[in-house]
């Protein structure tokens, strides 16, 4: 018999444990309110953040081991819903200029969470050129769309997204040939 | 552009900018037509790549941790948040009560949608859980929709459903016109005859994305005693707190 400490949170979710929603309260709400915040209105942050959570909930038994980590799937949630949101309000927040949050490549293994996907999108990240990063750096981090990364920074828009998709299918590709989705120990 | 560079371009794009409304049911059409780009393969590498990149030191504020915590428990107990209904008791207010009565509902439908246990890999769609609504629900109400004057409802036609036993429903739609939900949505409002006729119970707001069939559940923010009435509105993006009423596109009359 499996020790609850070896079913993950959104499987017990899924079996409607009822301990398990206050653990993914406490694993993932930070994480959550960080992308929330980062990215959204300050109007929309608390509602948004709800209805995150639900969408965990509801998509808890489609959590696959074999593709990703749990953290790593519950920050596309998280990102799908805000991005949604995002797309259909004509606020967006102000973020910090580019020069302000841009990561050195050295420092990125600083910000990695203790998470085998991040390391992996890191290393990725570590060896790409300086333009294509900030691209992805502002379209991850900062939620620029490809047309207003494309004016920022003065590359054609076509650039732009083949960049993104190139580090996307880069990232993918490491994270499809790793082998479980284990948490590296801290 | 090639099928597969249209897939490639959206998937980017879903994941990092946002479809546009239609964009993602094209989105999945090109998946469905080739092998070696499953859904969600690029949203899980934008995620690594943020984990990469981002922090993520703030904490979840205390009072806002407490309120889903709260409300997902009493969902599951089948209660639904004391705060929204004593909220509602007094005066309104969209910044007070609203995103909690929000939560409140969605939460317990989320909870209802669990019903039964889940077997398969996925939710199952609206069409299969109105099915077994209406299978199950020996309370069930059937109201054909009545199409009002309203330019969006000159096609409209379809029903709705409602359990008052289990507080679930859905809405049927054929030829409800398209909206653009930048521009406005589809607000659900649910006449309760225990509870003041002004204050109609918020139902839940969507879009109509084609102008197929489109079954919409019901998410009704606080308990129904007595569904009476059913009408769907025009209101702006989000929805409102109490309608106008000015744009009524729909309404399914329960008789006597």
């Amino acid at each position: 018999m499996r020790k609850e400490s070896d079913v993950s949170i959104l499987e017990r979710i899924s079996a409607r444990d009822p301990g398990a929603v206050e653990q993914c309260l406490d694993l993932y709400g930070r994480l959550v309110w960080s992308i929330a915040k980062r990215l959204l209105p300050e109007t929309l942050v608390e509602d948004v953040v709800q209805e995150v959570f639900v969408d965990i909930w509801r998509s808890a038994s489609r959590f696959d081991p074999g593709r990703s980590s749990e953290k790593t799937f519950v920050a596309m949630i998280a990102r799908r819903r805000v991005i949604d949101r995002l797309r259909r309000t004509e606020k967006r927040p102000a973020t910090e200029p580019l020069d302000e949050v841009r990561i050195p490549p050295d420092d990125l293994h600083l910000s990695v969470e203790t998470n085998v996907d991040a390391s992996l999108a890191a290393r990725v990240l570590k060896q790409l050129r300086p333009k294509q990063r900030d691209v992805i750096q502002m379209s991850i981090y900062q939620g620029m769309s490809h047309s207003e990364i494309a004016a920022k920074t003065g590359l054609p828009l076509g650039t732009v997204k083949t960049y993104i998709l190139r580090g996307l299918q880069q990232v993918r590709d490491l994270m499809l040939s790793r082998t479980g989705g284990e948490e590296v120990a801290p | 552009m090639s099928d597969r560079e249209r897939l490639l371009e959206m998937a980017t794009a879903e994941c990092t900018e946002g479809l546009a409304t239609g964009e993602s049911e094209e989105l999945r059409s090109l998946l469905s037509r080739q092998s070696d780009l499953k859904a969600d393969e690029f949203a899980l590498a934008a995620a690594a790549l943020e984990l990469a990149m981002v922090p993520h030191r703030e904490a979840l504020p205390q009072e806002i941790r407490s309120r889903i915590l709260r409300t997902a428990r009493q969902s599951v107990t089948g209660a639904l948040t004391e705060n929204a209904e004593t909220a509602q008791s007094g005066a309104p207010s969209k910044s007070n009560w609203l995103p909690w009565a929000i939560a409140a509902g969605a939460l317990l439908f989320a909870v209802l949608s669990w019903w039964p246990p889940q077997r398969g890999p996925r939710l199952p769609d609206a069409a299969t859980e109105r099915s077994q609504l209406v299978r199950s629900a020996d309370d069930l109400m059937d109201l054909t929709w009545t199409a009002t004057q309203d330019p969006s409802a000159e096609s409209a036609s379809g029903d709705v459903v409602w359990s008052p036993s289990r507080q679930a429903g859905f809405m049927r739609f054929q030829g409800l016109e398209v909206n653009d939900p930048s521009q406005s949505q589809y607000q659900l409002w649910i006449f309760d005859s225990t509870r003041d006729q002004r204050y109609p119970v918020d139902g839940g707001v969507f879009d109509i994305d084609h102008a197929g069939q489109t079954i919409v559940p019901i998410r009704a923010r606080l308990p129904v005693g007595d569904a009476v009435m059913f009408a769907v509105t025009v209101e702006k993006p989000g929805g409102v707190v109490v309608s106008s009423r000015e744009r009524i596109v729909v309404i399914a009359q329960r008789d006597g």
